[in-house]
């Protein structure tokens, strides 16, 4: 606490303020997965390295955000 | 339903009778290309259920954010020069006209927030609502920003795109889902959750509709196709499909590592948004 009169004035004042309303930005508390991370094990696979050995898989589908 | 709504709102505004006259048609206009975008707003009434929301009630919010979708929508054809699929846009006399239009048109949205209801939702709800809103308002501005300035394809691409696509695409959706969990709980915790959820849908919504529509992608704006030639050197229906197959099966992952202090109905809830928008996750190689 300031010894100040005024500054304890205005330190009651931010206690008691509302929030920013535009408050900053943060970044995302939990990391999402890294897209060059996957690439990465990717790149390990001699089938995406090479696309003339790759054969059709048929486990999992493609994504259909959009209707 | 929701362009009445609008336009209601908008008439007892005090704008001059031209740009009342626009966003009017810009409103209707959007309500019928919404119906095309079921794979954005039908995350809504999901939402809805599984935090027990009253649909009506939280009208204003899931209002405003489907307008502003539309408005950044609108951002990025004038940015990108592509007005041809943009009846709105497409006549106007200059550009100049179309980046006031979406001005108002954001400030229209977001002024939709004001008419939540004080009976049904408390002050501090509502004051978190705004908070939330400019925090990832400001964040996919960022997002749009970088996307605008960021060279196409280097060796860095990736990381870019996914920078460009979680605080684009991303925050647009972290939004959504907080803001819904703001208006149900008083809990900073539960809408931070909600909002990391809604970030993940985010990214690999713009992940799977980049992959889909690769052939149709506009050169102006760093995709994943060409994040993944930037890595690879090309690009096949291989890459995409295992890319696509290895993202979503660790994204399904987060998912449950996000939700795991949930209960259950609300956890397969969320779950089954996920899978309603991408199908079931891949099962491990």
């Amino acid at each position: 606490m300031s010894t100040n009169p005024q500054n304890d004035c205005r330190e009651k004042q931010l206690a008691n303020e509302q929030p920013s309303a535009t408050e900053q930005p943060t970044i995302t508390r939990r990391q999402l997965p890294r897209l060059a991370a996957i690439a990465a094990l990717l790149a390990l696979d001699p089938d995406v390295v090479d696309p003339n050995r790759w054969q059709p898989t048929t486990t999992g589908k493609r994504g259909h955000g959009k209707s | 339903v929701r362009a009445a709504a609008v336009v209601a709102h908008l008439d007892a505004l005090d704008v001059l009778p031209a740009l009342r006259a626009a966003l009017r048609a810009m409103t209707a206009h959007d309500e019928s290309a919404l119906e095309c975008r079921e794979h954005w707003t039908g995350i809504i009434p999901g939402l809805e259920r599984t935090l027990g929301l009253d649909p009506v009630a939280v009208a204003p919010f899931t209002l405003a954010w489907s307008l502003m979708y539309s408005a950044i929508t609108h951002l990025d054809h004038l940015q990108d020069g592509d007005l041809d699929d943009d009846p709105v846009f497409r006549t106007l006399p200059h550009p100049g006209i179309g980046y006031n239009l979406v001005f108002a048109y954001y400030v229209l949205a977001s002024s939709l927030l004001h008419t939540l209801s004080d009976q049904a939702f408390s002050s501090h709800r509502t004051t978190r609502l705004h908070r939330l809103w400019n925090k990832h308002m400001l964040r996919m501005a960022s997002g749009q920003q970088l996307d605008l300035t960021t060279a196409k394809a280097d060796q860095s691409a990736l990381d870019s795109y996914q920078l460009i696509a979680q605080y684009k695409t991303g925050a647009t959706f972290a939004l959504v889902f907080g803001g819904l969990a703001a208006l149900a709980s008083d809990d900073p915790d539960f809408v931070d959750l909600f909002a990391d959820v809604g970030e993940l849908y985010g990214l690999l919504l713009q992940c799977s509709d980049d992959l889909r529509d690769a052939e149709d992608q506009p050169n102006l704006t760093l995709t994943l196709p060409h994040a993944l030639q930037a890595r690879f050197g090309h690009t096949t229906s291989a890459i995409s499909e295992r890319f696509w197959n290895q993202l979503y099966q660790e994204s399904s992952h987060h998912l449950d590592e996000l939700v795991t202090f949930l209960p259950p109905a609300m956890q397969a809830e969320l779950r089954q948004l996920f899978v309603t928008a991408f199908g079931e996750a891949a099962t491990q190689e």
